[in-house]
């Protein structure tokens, strides 16, 4: 497991709000808009803090990177709890192998390389940026006058106190794949992680959590029939479909699964996990999602608004040998400060909480 | 807000009572379990307390009592068994250990989670002289003739000529004084009070008894009922003065 705790300050709706207590699978609820997708954005940028988590960032909510040129003075902003851009945003944890503090705050500087530059565009974001690593910092462009005035410039930073690099990861970053709740992975993305699933030896998770949903496939494969691959499946005595024929629940178990199997020593977010998800194959996912995780070592964090995917989660919890192994917080307001307050619910309350109907998502 | 901790669902209806006959504030009564077994569950009750400090957290003002039945232990070791559940409870939540101790029953203690938000706990162990449970209380505050009810000593004499043993707590036995006590209070609620022509699983039901509306039955039916727990017992007994000075602590 990576992190067993976080604290964010000044990003998003965050004030500042700890979470303590991760598991392996982490479920969040609550109320809309009291910020479950922003803590995974959080997780995000503590685990990966470049600028290809910013520009992930970016698109999960829709900005328009030409936004970022025409109004650069605002463009980082919403980055910030009530847009107060003049105190920095840190992102921290303290875990077993992990010490690691993100600050973001905004630099205005004259970039004179970027003077003359009319155009934008995201490769010539990332070509500007550097790698982040503990030793240097990360400058981002954020936005470009093109008139070459003076721009905004996303400046991360990174300072550690007594940091144990994690094995592997001399970097200091872990290998975090977040999917959104509004956007579906590309099938060409997919087919590329399947075949190196496939080449390790792993393809078989993926048959077996497809015929969770659909016991009659039998195969699964991927092929380059048109411009790019795209994994196709079969059922018996059937030809092979490509996955975009099939339902929505299919494609997201693909994302998850190649998500995990394709990534060892991970982190993997999932917004809104019960999108697509009939509620009589919740347990059978959760199940599934247990055993890939403790397998490949990979921590999940994932969201949901949905009592039956709560409930799902919470009887699979209960049945793991180690009943450790999974935990669910529930996000809300204080009552007195309404800064956002992330309270662990023990699966054994939440079993309780759930059989007397007392509320369990804010 | 206040939330009070009972044992069993009727601990729960009886104690719901007692605080609207007291004219106190409405308060929420959680039961640690649906019927109460021989020995409370240590497990069952810290979840209580975890879920009690779930709904007092988002509260300002919060307060919770913990109301057990002493039954046949030292007073020492219920406190020593409410401050385990509470520290346990208390850590799985929060994830940080407390300092706060309740050394003596009936007073309360300020447990801190936050620099805004302080519960103040406090507990309480029904008991007649030091000993019993609710039924034992119910025994004492009766109010009306319990013939049928008292005529199960005649019953105890009849199956202990036939070589058939009631056992205290920690003996083996045929039956236990504690069955034995809850058949006496079932026999009075049923027999004593009631005539035989209104006798229904809607008329014997302690929800409704107390509360004046039944709890469901197997068909999910519910119904209204006249809530006579206050004729057929004295809630202005003298052995009811310990738990009402306890329930007036919460109106602070």
């Amino acid at each position: 497991m990576h992190l067993r705790n976080i604290s964010i300050q000044n990003f998003r709706c965050f004030q500042n709000t700890t979470a303590q207590g991760f598991k392996t699978i982490n479920l969040l609820g609550g109320q809309n808009n009291v910020g479950k997708t922003a803590f995974l954005e959080a997780l995000l940028l503590l685990n990966e803090s470049n600028a290809q988590s910013i520009i992930t960032l970016l698109k999960s909510r829709n900005v328009e990177l030409d936004f970022m040129t025409r109004m650069p003075t605002i463009a980082w902003d919403n980055f910030f709890y009530q847009q107060q851009n003049s105190k920095e945003i840190v992102i921290k944890t303290d875990s077993f192998s992990r010490k690691w503090q993100l600050k973001i705050g905004i630099l205005k500087q004259d970039e004179p390389e970027l003077k003359n530059n009319s155009s934008f565009d995201e490769q010539k974001l990332i070509s500007l940026t550097k790698e982040l690593t503990i030793e240097n910092s990360c400058d981002l462009i954020g936005g470009i006058n093109k008139d070459g005035h003076t721009v905004g410039m996303y400046h991360l930073k990174t300072t550690t106190d007594d940091v144990i690099i994690v094995r592997n990861q001399s970097k200091g970053i872990i290998n975090t794949n977040y999917i959104p709740s509004n956007k579906s992975a590309s099938h060409e993305e997919l087919a590329l992680i399947f075949d190196t699933a496939k080449y390790e030896g792993w393809s078989d998770r993926l048959l077996a959590a497809f015929r969770l949903i659909d016991p009659s496939i039998v195969k699964v494969d991927s092929f380059s029939l048109g411009k790019t691959p795209s994994i196709y499946l079969q059922r018996n005595n059937e030809k092979y479909l490509p996955l975009s024929h099939f339902g929505d629940a299919m494609n997201k178990i693909a994302n998850y699964v190649l998500r995990i199997v394709g990534s060892n020593n991970s982190v993997l977010l999932i917004d809104e996990i019960e999108n697509g998800i009939h509620h009589s194959h919740q347990e059978e996912l959760w199940s599934m999602l247990f055993k890939l995780a403790l397998e490949f070592k990979v921590q999940i964090f994932a969201t949901t608004h949905s009592g039956e995917m709560l409930n799902a989660f919470k009887n699979v919890t209960i049945k793991q040998q180690d009943s450790d192994s999974g935990a669910y917080f529930m996000l809300d307001r204080h009552h007195t400060t309404q800064e956002i307050i992330v309270q662990k619910i023990p699966i054994a309350t939440l079993n309780e909480r759930i059989q007397t109907q007392k509320p369990t998502r804010g | 807000m206040k939330i009070f901790i009972v044992e069993s669902e009727n601990d729960e209806f009886f104690v719901r009572a007692l605080i609207t006959e007291m004219q106190q504030t409405a308060a929420k009564v959680y039961a640690i379990e649906e019927f109460k077994h021989s020995n409370l569950s240590e497990t069952a009750l810290k979840t209580q307390i975890s879920s009690a400090l779930i709904d007092l957290r988002s509260i300002n003002g919060a307060m919770l009592g913990i109301v057990l039945d002493i039954d046949e232990a030292a007073q020492q070791d219920r406190l020593d068994l409410v401050n385990r559940c509470i520290q346990k409870a208390f850590y799985e939540n929060f994830e940080r250990d407390i300092d706060t101790i309740l050394s003596q029953t009936n007073q309360l203690y300020p447990l801190r989670i936050d620099e805004y938000t302080t519960v103040q706990v406090a507990c309480h162990f029904t008991n007649v002289d030091g000993k019993g449970e609710l039924e034992t209380v119910l025994k004492s505050i009766k109010t009306q003739d319990s013939t049928f009810a008292d005529c199960l000593e005649c019953w105890q004499k009849c199956f202990e000529q036939r070589n058939k043993k009631l056992a205290a707590k920690g003996e083996q036995g045929d039956i236990t004084d504690k069955e034995m006590l809850k058949l006496w209070v079932d026999f009075y609620k049923r027999f004593d009070t009631m005539k035989k022509s209104k006798r229904n699983e809607f008329s014997t039901d302690w929800k409704g008894i107390w509360l004046g509306e039944t709890a469901p039955n197997k068909r999910g039916e519910t119904r209204q009922v006249e809530a006579r727990g206050t004729t057929i017992f004295d809630l202005n007994h003298t052995v009811l003065n310990d738990l009402k000075n306890f329930i007036r602590l919460f109106e602070q």
